[in-house]
């Protein structure tokens, strides 16, 4: 045994390998960490430009042999100078208030309708469930004109009521799905050991499912977050009035008046609208892994 | 009854914003509406002039290309970063946050910053094309037929699909590995056999939401090119958002999201058919 041991440590013939389990391992970690290098140069690139040539001054902006990556001398003009173009506070607060007023009964409607679909039985609950499925399935322009012409009647465009009313009443399939996939995988023991207790079935929701979905939920708050600053679509039907447009309507104002000159500052106002979704995805990511779980997509 | 009580809203905003407008969109695509005026049945005369007309006949061949190549490449490229970030190297955690750094640039500044990169005259593109020397230098954006790939290639990204598959991969069974090291198994055969097909609900999951949401591309271009040159880089998204908000054409806007509904509750269709025989559920559930 003791020489086949050896063999095997040597990496020699004789192991069904031809190298070491060691050895392997280690190709496997560079060849892995070549890859994983190779990946992140070409993804970081272009934040990598934007982060540089923000702090770059006019006369660093011409193209040259080689490449200057990093600004010198550092400027912080193109921050200064973009900052007072536009007043980008009442965007930033205007973005937050989307994101609340989305987030806040989205959330809500949502963690009640997948605890149901869940963890109750009722008549009918798997067929509605195919229905949530397959209305995930559904692009939003489908339903967009009709939608947009309905608000109109009830004079909802310009408040924020188009965003309030349908998260009210869960319009957010995909979220009540992944809710629902986490729900199922919580075990029925703790819930049956509360039920015995006596404690009603919203008892159970908010004082045990609730606590144990932390993560999940989580991730609906840093999904929604982001969807508040990346959204254009909506934004330009129903934010269009100056007080509510958001920071994506400013920027593609902004983008307009794009001229060679002003590329510093346009990077600027991006790299500072980028760092709350940076920190917000970096404290995030964590429960993207813990939250995510697709067990039995067919229901 | 306390089932439904719970999911109330939910019945109620199926049926106000959901099934109410698909119908609603259906029957004014039969007529010309303006919003203004009440609509005026004209028969299949949207339908008709929408295939007719040149510039719908693009978006929809531009977001079918897109549909076809960005989608497969993004479920593939996803899938390889998902697997090259499971790999349990040092300073894994770190290269975890970095890979979803870029996915972090809001589309606002990652318009702009495109619009920078691919600068004719100042971009990054043709300066890395000058420093190597190679005489390849283009005016991208404003070429009607690059600008469509420019697009196509740019959103060939793992993005939330690859955070998807990883925590696929955290839910793959330890014990699957084990057996499947004990058998004999090469890390290739594993993968194979093992951890591809564990991570087929994801792989399908992925394969539905990118499909859908390819179909309704619409922010990049808005904001970099506004469709242009020519209409090369306008997608379907577009031309319903432009026909019924810009043209107040509701009956044309209504044609064209039911043609969108079709081809898309068609795709879903076959998607889900095939995914029988191809997609692995743990207990056969």
């Amino acid at each position: 045994m003791a020489s086949l041991r050896s063999i095997q440590a040597a990496g020699l013939p004789g192991n069904r390998y031809f190298l070491g389990m060691r050895s392997r391992r280690f190709i496997l970690h560079t060849l892995a960490y070549v890859l994983i290098a190779a990946f992140l140069v070409v993804a970081l690139m272009p934040v990598a430009w934007m982060f540089g040539t923000s702090f770059k001054t006019l006369e660093q902006l011409r193209i040259t042999v080689p490449i200057q990556w990093l600004p010198n001398p550092v400027t912080f003009e193109n921050y200064v100078k973009g900052w007072a173009v536009r007043d980008w506070p009442h965007f930033l607060r205007n973005t937050l208030f989307l994101a609340v007023f989305v987030g806040v009964p989205t959330m809500a409607s949502c963690t009640l309708a997948a605890y149901a679909f869940a963890r109750m039985r009722f008549r009918g609950s798997e067929a509605l469930m195919l229905l949530n499925i397959s209305l995930m399935l559904i692009p939003d322009q489908v339903t967009l004109v009709p939608r947009f012409v309905m608000m109109a009647r009830m004079g909802w465009v310009g408040t924020w009521l188009p965003a309030i009313i349908p998260s009210m009443l869960a319009l957010n399939p995909a979220m009540v799905f992944v809710l629902r996939q986490f729900f199922r995988a919580i075990p029925n023991d703790l819930s049956d050991a509360a039920r015995i207790d006596g404690c009603h079935e919203l008892g159970i929701f908010w004082r045990i499912v609730v606590p144990l979905s932390r993560p999940i939920l989580a991730l609906q708050i840093v999904l929604i977050t982001s969807w508040a600053w990346n959204e254009l679509l909506f934004a330009l039907l129903y934010l269009k009035d100056k007080s509510m447009q958001t920071l994506t309507l400013a920027m593609q104002s902004f983008l307009g008046y794009r001229g060679d000159t002003a590329w510093g500052q346009m990077m600027a106002m991006s790299v500072l609208m980028s760092l709350p979704m940076m920190v917000l995805a970096y404290f995030g990511q964590r429960y993207f892994t813990e939250g995510f779980t697709l067990s039995g997509i067919k229901g | 009854m306390l089932p439904y009580v719970f999911i109330l809203p939910w019945i109620l905003g199926v049926l106000l914003f959901q099934a109410y407008p698909i119908l609603d969109a259906f029957y004014h695509s039969f007529t010309v509406y303006d919003v203004f005026q009440p609509a005026k049945w004209v028969g299949l005369r949207n339908y008709r002039n929408l295939l007719e007309n040149s510039h719908t006949r693009m978006a929809l061949q531009n977001t079918l290309l897109y549909v076809a190549v960005s989608v497969p490449g993004g479920l593939v490229v996803g899938l390889l970063q998902a697997l090259l970030l499971n790999v349990k190297v040092r300073g894994l955690q770190l290269f975890r946050t970095l890979a979803i750094v870029p996915g972090t640039v809001p589309a606002a500044g990652a318009a702009a910053v495109s619009i920078f990169i691919w600068s004719p005259s100042l971009g990054l593109i043709n300066s890395i094309l000058e420093w190597l020397g190679l005489p390849w230098r283009q005016s991208w954006l404003v070429d009607p037929v690059m600008v469509k790939w420019i697009f196509i290639f740019m959103t060939i990204q793992g993005g939330i699909g690859m955070l998807i598959f990883l925590a696929g991969l955290q839910n793959v069974p330890q014990e699957l590995y084990d057996a499947s090291k004990i058998d004999g198994a090469h890390s290739m055969q594993t993968l194979l056999n093992v951890t591809l097909p564990m991570l087929t609900p994801y792989t399908l999951f992925n394969l539905l939401t990118s499909l859908i949401g390819a179909f309704q591309y619409f922010t990049g271009p808005m904001l970099m090119t506004g469709g242009g040159p020519a209409g090369g880089s306008t997608f379907y998204a577009q031309i319903i958002y432009e026909s019924a908000f810009i043209l107040f054409r509701m009956g044309h806007a209504a044609a064209l999201a039911w043609i969108l509904f079709v081809i898309c509750v068609v795709i879903v269709v076959v998607v889900f058919r095939s995914s029988a025989s191809w997609v692995y559920y743990e207990g056969g559930n």
